[in-house]
Formats: C-alpha cells, sequence, structure tokens
C-alpha cells in the first residue's frame, strides 16, 4: 500500500478520489450518445461488405424513397478532399471507385431516427464487381500477390543494425529461433464508436465525439470539409474506453457525421453499431515474428535477428509508427551487442490495424520472451536470472544503441516480482504426475519507450491553460484525453501542488481545441508526463505572477515566497490563496497562463540507431496458472505486475490501470480470437468475441518501483501502456512450465490446449 | 411527442403508462420500442448506457419487478404497468446509494460506461443477498463486462457495500 496523508506530502502521490467518480456513478456523466441538438437527425452507414472489390454504382433510390430519410451522402458529397489516412494518405472517407476491406463505406444515410437511417441503410444497394484480395501478410509479400493498393503490399521497412550478427552467433554456445504469430485482438472499449456534428452559423462546424486524438479528428474533419482548423471545433465528450482503439479511428466517424450535417445544414449524429465497431475499427496488428537469439553457457546474450511482419490492413492509419515501435523495441529490454531487426507493413484486405496498448510491442513480447525463457532452459538456467543478467540497467545500451542513464527500474522489477511471487519455490515444484491439474509460473519483463519518440517529432508537444478566478477557484482546459484511465484526478492533483491550490478548487475540463493549442494524441503512455508538465509550466508562470502582487502586500522578497496548502507565504507572514487571487484581480493582475512542453529530441537513422525515446518504462509480470490437462481448460490463479512508474502519482488509479491491463493480457493470452472467414467477421459481438468476465479475474498483486525521471512531472513516467505487455507471454510461459507445451500462437484457447496434449506433445 | 431516435417510423405508436424511479410516466411507443430506448429517447434517462444491444455486455442493465434485466433485450410494450428501477432511481433523493458511494470510495470507476449498469446488478443483488461471497458478486456481475478496471475494485467495492 501506498497511502499517504495528504496535509503531509501535498496531492501528488495521495489516494485523491476520482473527480469524475460521482457524475459517473449516478449516471450522470454525459457521453456523445447522451446528447441532443436541436434540429438533429441521426445516421446509420453503408457497408457493402466486399473484401475487395470495384465500385460500379450507389443506388440509394429505395432508400431515398423511405418515409424519414433526408439524405444518403456518397463520396460525391465531400466539399474538401476525400481523404482520412493519419500518416499516409491512402484512405478514402467514402470509397468512390474501390473497396478494400469490408469495414469500407461508401454511403451516409441520415433520417429522423436511428432506426430509419438503419433501415434504409440497408437499402442502398452497392454494385461492385469482386476483385482477388489476399487475407494473410507473409502471403501479401510474395511476387504476384493480389495488390491492395496499387505501388504494391510492401509500404513500410524498418531496419536495425547493431554491431556484426554473424559475429554474435558464432559467439554463441547456442542459438534457438522460431516463428510467432498473434492475431487480431478487438479494444472493446465499453462506449462504441459515436460523433454529433453541429453546423455552426459562422460557417464552421462542431464536433462532439467519444475519441483519443482531438486534434487529428480536427484535422481530419478540416480536410474532408475543405476548411481552416480554426472553423473546425471539436469537444471530447466523456469518453467510454479507448485503449488505443479511439486514437485513428474517431477521425473517420467524426468525418462521415461532418460531411453529412455540411449537406443538410443540420446537426447529425452518427452512433456505430457494435457490429460496425468490430468492421470498422482498427485492431491490434496480426504478427509474424521469427526471432532467432544467441548466448554463451552462462546465459549472455551474443545476437538477436528479428523479422516481424505486421498486417497493416487495407489502409496504413498507424501502422508506419506501430512497425517502428516494435521495430525499436523488437529484442526485449536487454543489452545484445549485436541485433539485425527487419520490420515490415503490409497491407491485406482486413480490418485496418493501429493502436493498441503495448502499441505494436505485446506481438514481439510474445516472441522475444518466449525465447529468453527456451535458451534459459536450455542452458539449465532460471528465466529470472537469464533476465536479470541481460537485463538493461543504467549505464547499459538499448538495441538502438541509446545509452540508458536515469530511470531504469527492470532490474527491480525483477527482484520485487521474484520475491513477492515466491518464483523459487514455485518453480522449483513439481506436481505428482497423476494430477490432471498441472500448475505453472512464468514470466515476462518488457521496456516502454514513453511517449512518440523519434517519429513522432513534430507531433510532441502538449498545452495547458489555466484560469485563476478572483474567488481562488481554478479552471484548467488541457490538450490531452481523459478516457477512463484517470487523467483529470492526477492533473488535478498535479495542478493543486504545483499551485498551492487545494484539490478541491481546481477543475480540468476535457479537451476543446478552440482553447488549447494542438497538443498531440492522448497515446504512448504520454499524456500525464506532456500534460502534466505543461501544468506545471503554467503554474510556476502564475507563480511569479501572483507571487510579485504577495511579496508587495507581504513585504516579503519574492525568491522567499512559496505557494503551499492553500496559503502564498514565506513564514508567519503569509496569505490565502483565494485572497491572494482577490487582490490581483482588484489590481487588474492577469491570473490565467498558458503551458507548454515538447519532448526532447530523439533519433533513429536508418540504420536504427539513436536515442529512439527520451525515456523508458519498465514492468515485469509473474502469472501463476493452472492447466486441466483433461478439459485444457486454464485457469490464470495469481499475477505479480511489478511496475516501474518514476513516481507514483496515485496509488488507486495505478493500480487500475495495471488491473484492467493484466485482464486484457489474460484476454489476448487464452481468450480473444476474432475469426474471420474472406471479409466476414464471424466474431462480431460479445457472445462470439470471447473477454474477460469477473469469473476470471487471478489475485492480482501490484507492485510499484520509483525510480524518478528527471523531466517527468514529478519524477513520474507513463503508466498507459505497460499493464497490457508482458502479461500475456508470462501466461504463456507459466502454460510450458506447468505441461512442457511451447504454444508459438496466441490465443492458447482450451482447445488448442487439449489438440496439443491429444497430439502427444508436452510432457 | 415526437418519434424519438430508437423508433422505428413504421410502427403504429401505442400509449403505455409504468412507474420509473418511483413516479408514473406516459409514453407513446411503437411496438418494436425497446425498454432502454424508451428511457433513453422519450424519459431522458440517459444514465442507462447501451453497449452492445444484443444483450451481452451489461450496461443498460435496469430493475423490472426487482429482478436485473437487459434493458435492450426488453421492449417497451412488456413494461405496461410494470415498475422499472434506474442508475437514476438509486440517487433520487439527492443523495447516492450506499453501492455508489462504494463504487466511488473503491475506486471502482473508470471509463464509466459500465459502470451504471454495473451497479445496478450490484444493487440487485445485494437486495436480495445482503451478505453475498467474493465469488457469489463475481456470478452476479459475470454478465456485465468490464474493459477498463479488471473488476478488482468493482467486487472490492460491492463486498464494501454489503452489509
Amino acid at each position: 500500500m501506498h497511502d499517504r496523508d495528504d496535509r503531509e506530502m501535498g496531492a501528488v502521490g495521495s489516494r485523491l478520489v476520482r473527480v469524475d467518480a460521482d457524475a459517473k456513478v449516478t449516471g450522470r456523466a454525459l457521453y456523445v450518445d447522451d446528447l441532443t441538438f436541436p434540429g438533429m437527425l441521426e445516421a446509420a452507414l453503408v457497408l457493402p461488405g466486399c473484401a475487395h472489390a470495384r465500385l460500379l454504382k450507389v443506388d440509394a433510390s429505395d432508400a431515398l424513397a423511405m418515409a424519414g430519410v433526408h439524405a444518403v451522402v456518397t463520396a460525391d458529397d465531400v466539399p474538401g478532399e476525400n481523404q482520412v489516412g493519419v500518416v499516409d494518405r491512402d484512405q478514402p472517407l467514402l470509397p468512390s471507385e474501390r473497396i478494400r476491406y469490408s469495414g469500407d463505406a461508401v454511403a451516409v444515410v441520415v433520417a429522423e431516427t436511428r432506426a430509419i437511417a438503419r433501415e434504409a441503410a440497408a437499402a442502398v444497394r452497392a454494385e461492385t464487381e469482386e476483385i482477388p484480395a489476399v487475407f494473410d501478410a507473409v502471403r501479401a509479400m510474395e511476387p504476384g500477390a493480389p495488390k491492395v493498393h496499387d505501388d504494391g503490399n510492401v509500404f513500410l521497412e524498418y531496419r536495425v543494425r547493431k554491431g556484426n550478427i554473424d559475429e554474435g552467433f558464432e559467439a554463441a554456445d547456442i542459438i534457438v529461433e522460431r516463428t510467432f504469430r498473434t492475431h487480431h485482438q478487438e479494444h472493446s472499449y465499453l462506449e462504441p464508436l459515436g460523433a454529433i456534428a453541429v453546423p455552426e452559423e459562422h460557417g464552421g462546424v462542431t464536433i462532439y465525439g467519444t475519441m483519443q486524438c482531438p486534434y487529428y479528428v480536427q484535422k481530419a474533419v478540416a480536410t474532408v470539409l475543405g476548411l481552416p482548423l480554426a472553423h473546425v471545433r471539436v469537444i471530447q465528450t466523456v469518453t467510454g474506453g479507448g485503449f488505443g482503439g479511439k486514437e485513428d479511428s474517431p477521425s473517420e466517424i467524426c468525418a462521415c457525421a461532418a460531411v453529412a450535417a455540411w449537406k443538410l445544414r443540420r446537426p447529425v449524429k452518427l452512433i456505430y453499431t457494435r457490429e460496425d465497431d468490430f468492421y470498422r475499427s482498427s485492431k491490434r496488428h496480426p504478427m509474424t515474428v521469427t526471432y532467432k537469439l544467441g548466448a554463451t553457457r552462462d546465459g549472455t546474450f551474443t545476437a538477436a535477428q528479428i523479422r516481424v511482419v505486421a498486417d497493416a490492413g487495407a489502409y496504413s492509419t498507424l501502422t508506419p509508427v506501430v512497425v517502428f515501435r516494435a521495430a525499436a523495441h523488437a529484442t526485449g529490454p536487454y543489452e545484445i551487442p549485436n541485433v539485425h531487426t527487419d520490420a515490415y507493413g503490409v497491407y491485406t484486405n482486413r480490418q485496418t490495424t493501429g493502436a493498441f496498448r503495448g502499441f505494436g510491442q505485446p506481438q514481439t513480447i510474445f516472441a522475444n520472451e518466449s525465447i529468453v525463457d527456451e535458451v534459459a532452459e536450455a542452458l539449465g538456467l532460471d528465466p529470472i536470472d537469464v533476465r536479470l543478467k541481460n537485463g538493461l540497467a543504467v549505464g547499459k545500451r538499448t538495441a538502438t544503441n541509446q545509452l540508458l542513464t536515469e530511470s531504469v527500474g527492470l532490474p527491480e522489477t525483477l527482484r520485487q516480482a521474484r520475491e513477492a511471487s515466491g518464483w523459487d519455490a514455485k518453480r522449483a515444484e513439481r506436481g505428482a504426475d497423476s494430477d490432471p491439474i498441472k500448475r505453472g509460473i512464468g514470466v515476462g519483463s518488457i521496456y516502454y519507450g514513453v511517449s512518440l519518440g523519434a517519429k513522432g517529432l513534430a507531433l510532441d508537444g502538449s498545452g495547458a491553460h489555466m484560469n485563476v478566478y478572483r474567488d481562488g477557484s481554478v479552471r484548467i482546459a488541457i490538450g490531452g484525453t481523459e478516457m477512463g484511465q484517470g487523467l483529470l484526478t492526477v492533473l488535478t492533483q498535479i495542478a493543486s501542488d504545483a499551485l498551492g491550490a487545494p484539490t478541491e478548487s481546481i477543475h480540468v475540463d476535457h479537451v476543446d481545441t478552440s482553447v488549447v493549442p494542438d497538443s498531440g494524441p492522448s497515446v504512448a503512455s504520454r499524456t500525464t508526463l506532456m500534460t502534466g508538465n505543461a501544468i506545471i509550466d503554467a503554474a510556476e508562470k502564475l507563480r511569479a505572477t501572483m507571487g510579485e502582487v504577495a511579496s508587495e502586500l507581504l513585504g516579503v522578497p519574492t525568491g522567499e515566497i512559496t505557494f503551499r496548502d492553500g496559503r502564498v507565504g514565506a513564514g508567519d507572514r503569509s496569505i490565502a490563496f483565494a485572497e491572494l487571487a482577490a487582490e490581483c484581480w482588484a489590481r487588474n493582475v492577469n491570473t490565467a497562463a498558458d503551458g507548454w512542453y515538447a519532448a526532447p529530441l530523439s533519433t533513429f537513422d536508418e540504420d536504427g540507431q539513436g536515442d529512439a525515446y527520451a525515456i523508458y518504462s519498465y514492468a515485469t509480470h509473474v502469472a501463476e496458472v493452472e492447466v486441466d490437462t483433461r478439459t485444457g481448460h486454464v485457469r490464470l490463479v495469481r499475477v505479480t505486475a511489478a511496475h516501474d512508474v518514476g513516481k507514483i502519482l496515485n496509488p488507486t488509479t495505478l493500480e487500475g490501470q495495471v488491473e484492467g491491463g493484466v485482464l486484457q493480457c489474460a484476454g489476448m493470452a487464452l481468450y480473444e480470437r476474432m475469426i474471420t472467414d474472406g471479409g466476414d467477421i464471424l466474431t462480431p459481438d460479445f457472445s462470439t468475441y470471447i473477454l474477460p468476465t469477473a469469473m476470471d479475474v487471478p489475485e492480482i498483486e501490484t507492485l510499484f518501483i520509483e525510480e524518478p525521471y528527471s523531466r517527468g512531472p514529478f519524477g513520474a513516467k507513463g503508466i498507459g501502456e505497460t499493464p497490457a505487455m508482458p502479461g500475456a507471454v508470462a501466461i504463456a510461459n507459466a502454460i510450458y512450465h506447468a505441461t512442457g507445451l511451447r504454444f508459438l500462437e496466441l490465443p492458447i484457447t482450451a482447445e488448442a490446449v487439449r489438440l496439443a496434449l491429444a497430439d502427444g506433445r508436452g510432457r | 411527442m415526437t418519434a424519438a431516435a430508437g423508433d422505428r417510423g413504421n410502427g403504429t405508436a401505442m400509449e403505455i403508462r409504468l412507474t420509473v424511479n418511483d413516479a408514473e410516466r406516459v409514453a407513446d411507443v411503437a411496438p418494436t420500442t425497446t425498454l432502454v430506448e424508451l428511457l433513453r429517447d422519450h424519459l431522458a434517462l440517459t444514465g442507462t448506457k447501451v453497449g452492445c444491444g444484443h444483450g451481452e455486455c451489461g450496461a443498460c442493465t435496469v430493475i423490472l419487478d426487482g429482478r436485473p434485466v437487459s434493458a435492450c433485450l426488453v421492449f417497451a410494450a412488456q413494461c405496461r404497468g410494470r415498475k422499472v428501477l434506474t442508475i437514476e432511481g438509486l440517487s433520487a433523493s439527492g443523495e447516492a446509494d450506499r453501492v455508489q458511494r462504494a463504487f466511488v470510495k473503491a475506486g471502482a470507476v473508470q471509463c464509466g460506461y459500465c459502470t451504471p449498469g454495473m451497479i445496478v446488478s450490484a444493487y440487485a443483488l445485494l437486495s436480495s443477498n445482503p451478505r453475498p461471497s467474493r465469488r457469489e458478486i463475481e456470478e452476479a456481475i459475470s454478465g456485465n463486462l468490464c474493459r477498463c478496471t479488471g473488476y478488482v475494485k468493482i467486487v472490492d467495492a460491492i463486498d464494501g457495500a454489503s452489509e
């Protein structure tokens, strides 16, 4: 437990109750579908469902004849550029000639009610001519494979070259090589995607929606409407989960609503059905990862050769940055002198893939952490000992040859997870051969470059606007999004300590793009770091101006003035923060300030060498399982999750992030499989796409390690991604320990276990 | 009353009366209008959420005559003369119910979209079983999906709200 006394320690580090909890438990919190506007119409999309086809004609005559239908909006109605690609400009909002996957929408139907819109959408006929499609990224790389885009399917390649792998493998006593596969994972945020577009009398448009990246949406809407950014205002509504799934996809739905609203000059709401969401939202990339690792007899890694093939789906969306991250981190958190990594992004006629907690890494982690265990076993070494021996630490170098100089908590996560889980005793335990239930314990370790790194430099600044009113209350506008993770709460804590104002006097708003400059996306575990630092910057400016007034009032030099616990002054001469605010107002002193924080420069050259990210977070999960060899069922019994977070800002929100991540790992490892047949998704709902429920929760112990980051707010690093990263492979390694079954593909369903045992594999 | 968002335009409107959160309510609905559409679109009770529309996620859980139901699977017309309790009804007096307070205190809320349905399921459980075991709690909310919390603090909250 990390409980602290608020009075002594300030707000940072305390278990401040979530600032948005009251609104959410009473049903008062307003999500996008809870909003309505005068004259608002409802929309639905037309998805022909083809995997790959020429679009010959969209016949809307039957739909338009239905009572209550206002319009059927197609590519012809897009006033600006019909384009919503995030990085590459390869994605039409509404295709007019070619359909590239079953989620492509060719029209937006607008009607009096949602039910009419959906019924009319089903009545729109798309005349298409099927063309050959490709559904596997490895096959899509072969010559002669159907081309998803005319320039070819392999649109992206990153390489990392460090040392000389021939010499490295030459020096190895053992080399292990295997190929691993992972599949689509659906974010399954409980709130489906949704948007409302409201035309404004000044000629612009205001967008309300559930999203992680309002500035992406602003740009997409401005592009399709042909408007200046200043005429597109995006207001983020209370957002019911993101996990990466609301990074790119909201641009599409908001742009569809915007084009419809623009044509009809009326507010238009578009809410996806869960099935729409399965078909159209970006997923976790399926990846094929071949990993070859060499080590000397004592367990020292000498060389790693890695090949990553990522299935981008029909459009590249975020693949260029996802594959960059996968390539940069593909070795896992180890110092390996010789590294040779090739990573490819490949088009297929499948669902688009983008951000999901871990952003391309959980797939490569499944490979590297499985291989590390295999090497350890082959050498007769303990898996944690091998990780400690090769693991990153201050003074060591990453695969991109980045020298780590501070805040490297990996060894401590390993040591603490080992001790708390009772690893050594459990690892040595061997159950009776006659017992059909086999017990196992496994480990996974990871590192994660916080924020955007070398491939996101232009996006890597964030702002805040802080306004102190004459009664001392404070309202803060930010550019980062609360999607459930607890951002508004920890920012309230940061602002409170930075300004010396009580938490209850502070209110932080969801994003409105008309108030705060483009602050980049809320992804990559960057938002607390970036927005937190922007708030600290604004508070420093306010302390300077308000401090001068306090200095005059109290007769104390400005250098001695402190802002603390709602009082401003020095020693026994002080004034309440609220009184000082009133005094500033009376003297016409500006008590609003803008804050800004820009990430330090990072680099990644064409050989993948450089300081790829400014700072890294580290984590180790230890999983314990029971495998029923009669049914193949795997019960996840216990998870010990150790995380280096830099600094604990709020233990409660931190635990919540980790516990949720642990269960997402369990889903990836054991249950979640999106099954497709050509363009059809056979699991487009929660009866067939299986999520963990409350009955699948293991005992979870969270451990936090504080290795402060000198540039982090109060020393904090990101936590958003890391909880969803090491757990899946820890479970796979535990299953191996229990059964001797080494799975090369996720998820490891009961069927997969049972079939493997029936084949006589395992012990 | 105008046709609300969820209604089909081709149905014949019918007037129904029912009790929602202890108040008598009247609404014109189509035969195909669901209970969750009645609540959200006709009665402006938007606290009840829709996560799937197929009775799979539990976000629309309300209490119908004392029993938790998925409001997306019940037709409004089936609720004629019956009693419905929604998340708004738990704090109708202006004071949050103990289950709601327990969720706040335990840190059981993240994105909040599953929260109303989760709380209503917990309320229904505690109404029939005031001192459930953790396993009974897990079973009672196993039809309510949450993707954020890992359920740990939700079970803690319900455990804390039990007598």
